[in-house]
This record gives structure tokens, sequence and C-alpha cells, in this order.
């Protein structure tokens, strides 16, 4: 589940970071309106000019005014006129002066113009040595505001602004948290719901809420991969529940035969084959059985304290009791400490699986072999261990032995479990309790295989 | 043992035969069989048998009914045969009063020893003496009986012997034995048992410290060699 608690927090802060990038790219654009606007306009205003104007018109010694050249002509390219008022307020020098503008002007209306409009003409005054140079621009082209503020106002208008940013943002981002958790939480149900059905186990998720449908769904598909699991189980344990008693008929007539004493030696070695071959049939039927109810938790376990030392006594003796033939040699061994420890498990399914490797050991070294199976009490827990001195096998079908895939799912169409059937009976059997297998073998060296279960 | 009456009851033909057969070759006198629980009770109601081998599955009455059946007017020995193995009836016949059960496929040789083994306890011999090596031992007495002495067996001593002689030629674990000796809760009687092994071979070998008749299976448990003769 580390993944989607991954994906939910990568979800929220990429939200967050689209947030933190529309912001910014909004100061950038709106700054860089503010440059576009100022270089495209600057050219038009006037004032560039009105300094330019107040240094061309000059009055000469004789008390006239004179311009620079080209004044009167820069003036009329900008639709703008120019006048200088005495101190009285007259008019003393003007250049394309409108007509309908008086000539004369009181302090009020100098002091009214100076800062808004002179009849709707944008204008701007400068001191000039003569008196007060007075320039308008065209009627509508500049737009003049007369600011004048509190400061303390300007600082709380500053910080309340920040404020009013800061609140944004904050509630932006609590938004999306809330808005991420609410889908997590709608969503993670379901993203588990489809873990567990992958690991082939039913689901059961509440069926109401926004996305109740696809829990509905994701039910329904569980209930039926648990049914298909079921049937498969049950025709599996149908089969083998029918073989039986044939194979029983079969084995009680061939184990008879083998031991009739009036019929010739080579008949009866063919009994024999055909009773050892029915035995194999029925471990492998049992096994196939088990297996198939282990996986699909069918098997109900019988868990009670065991004494390890003693139930693996009692299976080495059914071997030795069993008549095991001469070329095979079990040998047993139990350390002192784990004479009394004892582990909560399954006396039949234990047995089994112990029985199972002893078996394995048998079957696999047709020629004999020295089983050795040993008790010991670790740091780990409480360790069987079987040890051959047979042909072992290779590294290869060691891997697939020892791969940890799911048992059923690993045949192939054709159900071809002629592998190690045995051993996947052993490894379920160990992890219904909760053990460990460790398996070790290389060609002509023999098999070693390690359970341990915690105590 | 081999003149007691034996009833076989199952539906199967061939498994019949099968059983039967078994029996014969193992010398038993004494069989008859019933296809069915109706025809079982019937031959039943006329004589009580033996012992009774039963089929769980059966069209009709099944093995479990007919053993409640049974268990209503006898308390004859019950062994059955179920093709259901590990699983749920891991062994609803032991509540209803089977004695034993065994799982389809089996041996003819663990039939057998099954049977025998059902049947010794219900039918325990009279003058039940064991001959081994260097002895023999009057279980009914509780004594051993050597170079013309009678030697009295403890307690303890007789449960050992007399698990290891049921069981005679195969090994009895440990814990098994010290089960005998002390209840379920053995653990760490493993020297007291020793103790005892030791004493009950002074008793009954020649040489105690090489002993033929109590055989010690290393890491496993004991094993007691019977002489043949007994009947």
């Amino acid at each position: 589940m580390k993944s989607v608690e991954r994906f939910f927090r990568k979800y929220f802060l990429s939200m967050v970071g689209i947030i933190v990038l529309f912001l910014l790219l909004n100061v950038v654009l709106f700054f860089s309106m503010l440059i576009w606007a100022w270089q495209t306009s600057t050219s038009e205003t006037p004032d560039l000019s009105v300094n330019e104007i107040c240094d061309s018109i000059m009055m000469d010694e004789e008390g006239h005014f004179t311009t620079a050249e080209g004044l009167s002509g820069l003036l009329e390219e900008n639709h703008a006129w120019a006048m200088i008022l005495d101190d009285a307020g007259t008019v003393i020098f003007q250049s394309g002066l409108p007509g309908e503008l008086p000539r004369r002007y009181t302090t009020t209306d100098v002091a009214k113009f100076s800062r808004w409009y002179l009849g709707d003409y944008p204008v701007y005054v400068r001191e000039h040595p003569q008196g007060l140079l007075v320039v308008g621009g065209e009627k509508g082209s500049q737009a003049k505001y007369y600011f004048s503020v509190n400061e303390s106002y300007v600082r709380k208008l500053l910080a309340g602004l920040a404020a009013v940013f800061l609140t944004n943002i904050i509630v932006v981002v609590l938004l999306i948290w809330k808005n991420t958790r609410h889908i997590e939480k709608a969503v993670t149900p379901i993203l588990r719901g489809i873990e567990t059905v992958s690991c082939g186990k039913p689901v059961s998720l509440p069926e109401r809420g926004e996305l109740s449908e696809i829990n509905r769904q994701l039910n329904k598909a569980g209930a039926f991969i648990a049914r298909k699991d079921t049937a498969r189980a049950e025709w599996i344990s149908g089969v083998s529940h029918d073989v039986r008693t044939p194979l029983s008929v079969m084995l009680g007539f061939a184990g008879q035969l083998e031991d009739d004493r009036t019929l010739p030696a080579s008949a009866r070695e063919q009994a024999a084959c055909i009773r050892k071959q029915g035995e194999r049939l029925r471990s492998l039927i049992s096994d196939l059985n088990l297996t198939s109810r282990l996986e699909y938790s069918m098997q109900p376990l019988w868990m009670e304290k065991v004494y390890l030392v003693e139930l693996a006594r009692q299976v080495v003796c059914e071997f030795l009791d069993g008549g095991l033939e001469e070329r095979y040699n079990i040998e047993f061994c139990a350390d002192q400490e784990s004479e009394s420890v004892s582990i909560l498990g399954d006396e039949a399914l234990l047995k089994r699986a112990l029985g199972n490797l002893i078996q394995n050991s048998i079957v696999h070294n047709p020629q004999g072999c020295r089983i050795a199976v040993s008790i010991l009490c670790r740091e780990a827990g409480i360790t069987v261990e079987v040890t051959d001195d047979g042909a072992g096998v290779s590294a290869e079908k060691l891997k697939e032995l020892t791969a940890d895939h799911r048992r059923l799912e690993s045949t192939d169409e054709k159900l071809n479990l002629r592998h190690g059937l045995g051993v996947l009976l052993v490894r379920q059997i160990v992890e219904a309790h909760k053990g460990t297998m460790t398996m070790e073998s290389a060609p002509q060296k023999g098999l070693r295989t390690v359970l341990i279960f915690p105590v | 043992m081999l003149d007691k009456e034996i009833l076989v009851v199952d539906d199967e033909k061939d498994l019949r035969t099968m059983i039967r057969s078994i029996f014969e070759s193992a010398g038993y006198t004494q069989i008859t069989t019933a296809v069915s629980g109706e025809e079982a009770l019937a031959l039943i109601a006329k004589k009580i048998p033996g012992i009774i081998i039963l089929d769980v599955m059966m069209p009709g009455m099944d093995g479990f009914e007919l053993l409640q059946e049974i268990r209503a007017v006898s308390k004859v020995p019950v062994l059955m045969l179920t093709a259901k193995g590990e699983d749920e009836d891991r062994f609803a016949g032991f509540e209803l009063g089977a004695d034993d059960y065994l799982v389809k496929p089996f041996l003819p040789k663990e039939f057998l020893l099954r049977v025998q083994a059902i049947l010794k306890r219900a039918y325990p011999e009279k003058n039940r003496i064991v001959t081994l090596d260097a002895a023999a031992v009057d279980l009914d007495r509780a004594e051993v009986i050597k170079e013309g002495q009678r030697i009295p067996l403890t307690a303890k001593e007789y449960s050992i012997f007399e698990k290891l002689s049921e069981n005679a030629g195969r090994i009895v674990t440990i814990g098994v034995l010290c089960q005998t000796l002390c209840g379920d809760i053995w653990q760490g009687y493993e020297t007291t048992l020793m103790t005892h092994i030791r004493h009950l071979r002074e008793k009954i070998e020649e040489n105690p410290s090489k002993p033929v008749s109590l055989l010690t299976v290393k890491g496993l448990g004991y094993k007691l060699a019977v002489k043949e003769q007994e009947k």
C-alpha cells in the first residue's frame, strides 16, 4: 500500500505546485504588462517635452519672447499648446492656445488646473523665469489623478493586501488537501480490495458512498474468483474421493498377490510393482487434494500443543516399522533443549510434512541413501532438518522447488504437477504454521531441507 | 482369534471380495458379508459377530447411521472404512463409538494390523505369556519367568512391558512410553524411563548390558523382540 500513499502525497504536492506556479505566472504577467504599457505610451506623453518647451521659450533683452525653432511645429504635431502666465495671471506668451480658453486666470483657476484640467485640456505646469509655463495636451489624451492619502492608511492597506493574499493561499492549500484526503478515503479501500483479490482472497467492501458501484463490482469479482477456486478444490476433492475405493481394491489384491507364496517369483514381483505404483498414486492423490484445500483455505487447522521431537520420532518409526528397504537408512537425533519445546500446530499436517520430506528422499534415490532427521533448538525457533546423501537436484530444479509463487498457478494448463507436489505441500503446511522452509542441494551432494518453526 | 466371526459391510462387491481374501489368507475362517446397512442389521439381529468392518459411504443407510443402530444393541468392536481423508470427519465415527477407522485406500498389511489390534483389545487372551529370548513374561500375574524363577514386575515396569508387547516387533517411541508411565504431561521423564528400562532388562535379559529382547532404537525408542511360538 506504500505506492498508494506515495501517489496521493505526490498528487497533493503537485496540486499545491500548480497553485504556486499559477500565482508566479500572474505576477510575471502583471509586471510585464506594466512594463509594456509604460514603454509603449511614454513617447506620447508630453511630459518629456515640457522641460524642452520650457527651455526653448526665452525672453530677449527687449522683453520679447523668442522661441526655439520648430517649437510651434512640435506643439502642433502633438496637438498641444503652451502659454506663460505672469504673476498677475495674465497670458504673456502663448503658442497654439485654443480660442475658447481665457487669456486671464485667477489664483483659484491656476490652483485648479494645475491639479486637474483646464477646460478639459490636460495641462502641465512648470516654473519659467518669466512666470508660469502651462503646456496643454489634446483633450482626452491624458488621465490625471491626484492622490493624497494618510500614511498609516497606506501601511494598513499594504498589510491587509498581504494578509488577504496569504489567507487565499492557505485556504486554497487546505481545500486541496481536504479534497485529496476525500479522494484518498474513497479510493484506498478499492485499491486494497484489488490487492486482496489479486492475492486470491475474498473481499467485502462496504457498498455505499459515491464509489459504491465500483465496490460492488469488486466484491462480485472477489466472490466470483473465490467461487471458482472453491469449485476447483471441490472438484479435486471429489475426484480424489472417487478414486479411493477402486485404488483400495487394486492395492489390496496386489498386496495379496505379492505375498502369495504359491505364485512364481516373477508374478509376485509384478504384483509388488503394481502395489508400489498404487501407493504412489495414493500419496499423489492425497497430496493433490490437501494442497488444493490448503491453497484455498478450505482445510481447517486443528491447532494444539505439539512436541516436534516426539512427532518426528513417530514419523521416523512409521518408516522404520513399515518395511523400509535395506538400502535406506534413517538416523534420528534431537538435542536436549528441543525435547521439551512445544509449538502450536496441527499434528496430522506436521506429520504429513515430515513424512513427505523423508518419502521424497526415498523416492528420488532408488539406489538407496542415508537420511538424517534432526530436531534442534535454535535462536530462530525449533528446526526440523532432513538431510540425505543421495543424488541431489540440479540448481535449476532446486530453484523451481523453492520458488515462492502461488502453487496452483504454477501449473500449466494441463495441470502438470509432476514436479515436487509433495514439496509444495510441505511448504504450505510450514507456512500455515508461520514457519520457513529452505532447501539446499547440488547434484550428487544430497538434499538438505530445513524447516524452522517459531516457538 | 482366527475363529472370531467377522462381518464386512460394503456396497462395493470388489471391495468385499478383496477384504474377504485378505482375511482368508491371514487365516480367518468365519467371514460374512453384507451389501447394505439393512442387511447387516438383519444379520446382527440373528447373531452378533466378533468384529464389524463398516464402510461409511453406502447408499441408503450410511455407515454412521448403521453404527448408531449397532451401538443401540451391542458393544461389538467396529472398524470403519472412510473415503474421506484428512478433513471434516476426523473422525465423526469416534463420537458414535467406532473403535478405529482407516482411510481408503489402505494396504492389506495396515488393515490386518488394525483389525488384530482391535481384537486383542476387545478379547484379551487368558494366560497371556510373552516368550522372550532368555525369559517369559506372564502378563496376567505380572511376573517374569526366568531360569525357573518367578520375578515380580513393579507396576511401572509392567505398564512399560505391556505397551512394548502390544506393539511387539515395532518401535515404541520414548514419548509414548513416558506417556504410559506418567500420563499426558510426560516431558522430562526420559531419564526415569531409562531407569525403568534398565531394571526391566535386568529381569528379562540374560545379559542386561547386551540386550537381545528389549532393544534400544537410538534416539527414537525401544522395541521388543518376541519369540513367535506365543499363541
